[in-house]
């Protein structure tokens, strides 16, 4: 593929990747440097598409020791999983170690080259979203106003949320100095991605950010013009860019403009600041470039995929470009949507997307008909290895080298997979796992399953299972919040605890009381977070 | 905003749901026309006609009343495409080829399955690609000698330029940039930073980037013209980007900024006289090509399924050969429909439902109709008798994407872009088992069977009894859009022809709100004009479509005056100029 040599390419290098390097905190820049005890953490949030079997997500054997859920439960609690016996400390949750779970693939859709990093991860079962909510990209960090039924929050009056990545990147606490990215949002298939966000004005719109989908754009703003240490001259757009600032400041003023327009004219300002910011500002000397990407020519709509193994090398790149940047400390929040996977359960790779109906792969139609016909099953499966291993994986295998003291990125980092919804537009128990202890604040090493297996709520029959209640989902945001440092004051909104939509407890679109407890909702994850 | 983004190339009406089940009383719709359109304040007389006039009878500053908010708002994706080409044409550059890679990072106006120019969003992904245009645009300039003369005079070179061969540029590429003269505040910084360059190729560089990021060029700032802050007249420049944009999608041309330089935009017969070049300008076509794209979801399908399955079913066609323009053909059919009824002849809307000709040139496509190609001379063909009526029985709006026929997405389409009427999603915990799983094909039962045994659930039944019966009728058609009288049913993965069954379209849409049976598209196409619904509809549709905001309360006026032009005048073409004679359409009303 050509690559574009810029007139300033002078300014550059073409210096080899930083991956697998050993990287020091000592050597980030000024004012991001970690203080001992008090390690930078990083946040990862990675969504494969469109439903999920989610049975396929669990272990289905059964290690020395352990037994099936249908031996254990029998009846409507049969469903072909592994039964967990040991009580969660202080819970009537039951856990198991990871470390029982190998030799073998965890499940159909977590195979065995997990392995390695099984003591810093968790595998979290039971996680339920809002009822009655459907296909949301921002579900999964919060926001379902965004779903299927979001003419339903429309009627009821609830407003869209942030996602928490963007709670993070607006938090002072979290980024204590501004960086030069507050959150990379990336995104394979199309640019709609899973971080909605109010720019931090709060009652401000919330608008989805669109998504990265080429490599070369994400290194270009986030590398290509940087000046190197060392490099003598200004960047010369950095004064015409403040130039700019300033006419949009002398603008905002204008009588003839409503407080929306200002803010709207602020939130172009503050992207205008971000780039005269990384105009100014080098990387550190530590801090190693990646190198300049091909441009792929990777478009919207999707159809523009030019070859698989073309999709295979962007979507690897965007994860190196991503790590490379959090490494130099370019940016602490990375969102990844899977909207395009690649399946080879015919034996033949082919990229597939959510409702396409004129590509070959259809993941949505997969999901849909996963019930009954066992090669769209396959390809589901497939669909989902193919995240865990080319995107999931691979960050946990670049981030998990030395940052400081023995410890290394991915430990003081929280890398979380989760999907968009399970079979049939259900929404409970959805697949959950995370990675990296978030500097300690998790207990890492478990499958732990926070099913209700004695509640006697209704439990539905379905063609795929039986519908057991398990926790509010929003107990994981929050357990992801206070993970990355935040206190309840820097998230909860309205007088309400916890975060996301946890406003409706009664009717409709809500968390039955029979089945969830009220009372805990903004409380942590019970048994693994460390406070 | 846009919530969960519908790709495109994704079936319009697949998001997410295949089938749609919910409570009874499940849809809404908007006012018909029978319903309280036409109060007196926009009618027929006060709308006007078409071919200019004075301003009483053209209707200017109709609705005078009915003004409403008009944020601050970026130029969307189009018009920012259009304006920055048509910015550097005069100099001979061709800003495609020579910022190909950076006119890619363009973040895609995202309608949320409407019009993209409802997407407002300001990210930081438009605030980059804004730069990295300005910044590749301004070398293009400053570092070629022809480009830089083109743009900056003779005057221009690598040398420092002097202050009266700023102002020159300023003049000409700054008036078009800002589309207004520059004022002198805005002179004086733009020629602080060129003489702070360090040489005259960093100056030209510098002016030009300047001009690419500035909020006159990127966003719509209307702020001069008489009257208070909170609402006021626009100013002749104004006023002219208001009619290019809306209909061009691009900035001004010579004309409109003459006549905002001498103020006779100003003037009722001056403004009536650009409207009308800007309205018979090609450009106008264009944008009212996209509006039907958008309106009615075309062009979605880019490319046809290889799958044994649709082999089977494309037997017979010329898919798959290397000239076949099938899905192009489709979307410039429509195309052509439009034009023929808007620009062509004054035609109403109800023409566009029902007229039986066939424009398209491509003989693939008119092979699935089984008619002629056109060569645009002479009198075009007609459908094959009995067959099709306009645009809902066109294999635009009829395509499926494989080879099974979907009467859900049809019928539901048809609700909701061509009636207005709300569709809701089921909340999916309240349906049956499996309720969203397509019907499998069965070689005993027909499409229709199939989908009928899978709605029979009474909580289904509850919108797809207003869904169904519009897609059973549109039966008559293949999911290529060719006419049938009999389903041939196919195994969907082997492709093997497992039975061919006699059809049964005959079904009660309801749409006039009464138990008509009708059993063709051309019954049902006439059923949607009797309703009255579609005028309102496209009224609405229109609106959103060329304000890029849904409509307000204040706009209630304004959208019965195109409704009335659309029905009392019977002129598409009347209705779409009307909106350009409204007062809110000469106004910015500021909160």
């Amino acid at each position: 593929m050509p690559v574009r040599s810029g007139r300033r390419m002078f300014l550059r290098t073409t210096s080899g990747m930083l991956l697998g390097m050993p990287f020091l905190s000592s050597l980030l820049p000024r004012g991001t440097k970690a203080a001992p005890g008090d390690p930078i953490k990083r946040f990862v949030a990675i969504q494969s598409q469109s439903g999920q079997m989610v049975a396929d997500f669990w272990p289905a054997w059964t290690p020395p020791g352990y037994q099936l859920r249908d031996t254990m439960y029998g009846g409507d609690r049969a469903d072909g999983t592994t039964a967990l016996a040991t009580t969660l400390p202080g819970t009537n949750y039951k856990w198991a170690p990871l470390a029982d779970f190998t030799g073998q693939d965890l499940s159909r859709t977590i195979p065995a080259s997990l392995q390695p990093w099984f003591g810093k991860m968790l595998l979290l079962r039971g996680l339920d979203y809002l009822q009655g909510t459907s296909h949301g990209l921002g579900m999964m960090l919060g926001n379902y106003a965004n779903c299927a039924s979001a003419g339903e929050f429309e009627t009821r009056g609830l407003g869209q949320m942030p996602t928490i990545d963007q709670v993070l990147a607006y938090s002072d606490r979290f980024y204590p100095a501004t960086p030069h990215a507050r959150s990379i949002v990336l995104a394979t298939g199309s640019p709609s991605s899973i971080s909605d966000t109010d720019y931090n004005v709060p009652g401000g719109p919330v608008e989805n950010i669109p998504a990265y989908l080429e490599p070369h754009d994400l290194w270009q703003d986030l590398f290509g013009d940087f000046m190197e240490p060392g490099m003598p001259m200004e960047h010369p757009n950095r004064r015409l860019v403040a130039a700019v600032y300033q006419d949009y400041a002398k603008l905002k003023t204008h009588a003839r403009l409503s407080a929306d327009d200002r803010a709207t004219l602020e939130r172009h300002m503050a992207f205008l600041d971000d780039i005269e910011n990384e105009l100014a500002n080098g990387l550190s000397a530590a801090c190693v470039k990646p190198e300049e990407p091909p441009i792929y020519g990777v478009g919207y709509p999707w159809q523009e995929v030019s070859s698989i193994e073309n999709f295979e090398a962007w979507t690897a790149l965007l994860v190196d470009i991503a790590v490379a940047a959090l490494r130099c400390d370019i940016t602490r929040v990375i969102t990844f949507e899977a909207q395009m996977g690649i399946t080879d359960a015919s034996g033949t790779k082919v990229n597939s997307y959510h409702s396409s109906d004129d590509v070959a792969g259809d993941w949505h139609d997969y999901a849909h008909d996963a019930v009954d016909e066992s090669m769209d099953h396959a390809h589901i499966v497939a669909l989902n290895k193919w995240v865990v291993t080319a995107v999931f994986q691979r960050f946990l295998e670049q981030l998990d080298v030395e940052e400081a003291d023995g410890q290394t990125f991915l430990d003081n980092s929280l890398v979380y997979w989760g999907g968009e919804l399970g079979m049939d537009h259900y929404v409970q128990g959805m697949p959950t796992i995370l990675a990296g202890g978030a500097g300690g604040a998790l207990t890492t090493g478990y499958y732990v399953d926070y099913s209700q297996m004695t509640s006697d709520y209704a439990n539905p029959i379905l063609p795929w299972g039986v519908l057991i209640p398990g926790i509010p989902h929003n107990r994981l945001l929050v357990t992801i919040l206070q993970a990355m440092g935040l206190s309840p004051a820097d998230y909860e909104r309205d007088g309400r605890p916890g975060y996301g939509h946890n406003e409706i407890f009664n009717g409709p679109y809500a968390w039955p009381e029979d089945a969830y407890v009220a009372g805990d909702i903004g409380k942590p994850l019970p048994g693994i977070f460390n406070g | 905003m846009p919530s969960q983004h519908r790709p495109s190339g994704a079936h319009p009406t697949a998001l997410g749901l295949a089938l749609l089940c919910g409570t009874a009383g499940c849809y809404h719709g908007t006012n018909a026309h029978d319903d309280g359109a036409g109060d007196g304040t926009g009618g027929t007389e006060a709308s006007g006609g078409s071919d200019g006039g004075t301003a009483d009878d053209t209707g200017v500053g109709a609705c005078a009343d009915g003004v409403s908010i008009a944020p601050l708002r970026r130029l969307s994706e189009a018009q920012y495409r259009n304006t920055l080409a048509e910015l550097f044409a005069p100099a001979g550059i061709d800003v495609a080829s020579d910022a190909a890679t950076e006119l890619d990072r363009i973040p895609v106006d995202d309608g949320d399955g409407s019009f993209g120019i409802l997407d407002t969003r300001v990210s930081d992904l438009h605030a980059r690609a804004y730069y990295r245009l300005a910044d590749r645009m301004a070398d293009v300039v400053a570092y070629d000698p022809e480009n830089l003369t083109a743009v900056g005079g003779s005057c221009a070179g690598p040398s420092m330029p002097d202050a009266a061969c700023i102002d020159a540029f300023l003049d000409d590429f700054g008036l078009r940039a800002y589309r207004r003269p520059l004022t002198s505040d805005e002179r004086s910084s733009l020629h602080d930073i060129a003489t702070t360059s360090p040489d005259g190729t960093e100056a030209w560089r510098s002016l030009v980037f300047m001009l690419l990021m500035s909020p006159q060029f990127l966003y719509h700032v209307e702020l001069e013209g008489e009257g208070d802050d909170a609402q006021y007249e626009l100013d002749g420049y104004a006023l002219a980007s208001r009619l290019s944009f809306h209909f061009w999608q691009s900035m001004p041309d010579a004309d409109l900024f003459a006549a905002a330089a001498d103020g006779s935009i100003l003037t009722e017969d001056g403004y009536l006289a650009q409207l009308d070049r800007v309205f018979e300008d090609p450009r106008t076509q264009a944008t009212i090509d996209r509006f039907y794209d958008e309106w009615l979801q075309l062009g979605w399908l880019t490319t046809f399924p290889t799958t044994p399955a649709f082999q089977t079913f494309a037997m017979g066609t010329t898919i798959g050969e290397a000239d076949a323009d099938h899905l192009v053909a489709a979307q410039d059919e429509i195309h052509a429909l439009q034009r023929h009824f808007t620009f062509e002849q004054d035609g109403s809307l109800a023409d566009l439902l029902m007229t039986d000709l066939s424009l398209t040139a491509s003989p693939h496509l008119a092979q699935l109709y089984g008619v002629a190609p056109w060569d645009g001379a002479g009198e075009p063909p007609t459908m094959p008798a009995g067959q099709r009526a306009g645009l809902l029985t066109r294999v635009a709006f009829l395509l499926t994407g494989n080879e099974e026929s979907h009467p859900v997405h049809r019928g539901a389409a048809l609700r909701e872009r061509v009636l207005c009427e709300e569709l809701p999603q089921p909340d999916p915990t309240q349906l049956p088992p499996g309720a969203l799983d397509q019907p499998p094909v069965d070689g005993e039962k027909t499409t229709r069977q199939r989908y009928e045994e899978k709605t029979a659930d009474a909580v289904c039944n509850g919108c797809h009894h207003a869904i169904n019966p519009i897609g059973f009728v549109l039966e008559g058609y293949d999911a290529l859009g060719r006419h049938r009288t009999e389903e041939t049913i196919i195994d969907s993965v082997s492709g093997e022809i497992l039975a061919t069954l006699p059809l049964d379209t005959a079904a009660t849409p309801a749409i006039t709100g009464d138990d008509t049976v009708v059993a063709d598209g051309i019954a049902l196409s006439q059923q949607v004009v009797d309703s009255g619904k579609a005028e309102p509809c496209f009224a609405q549709q229109y609106f959103r479509a060329t304000f890029g905001r849904s409509e307000a309360d204040e706009d209630t006026c304004l959208i019965e005056t195109v409704t009335t032009e659309l029905t009392d005048n019977a002129s598409i073409r009347s209705a779409l100029r009307s909106i350009a004679l409204a007062a809110t359409f000469r106004t910015r009303r500021v909160m």
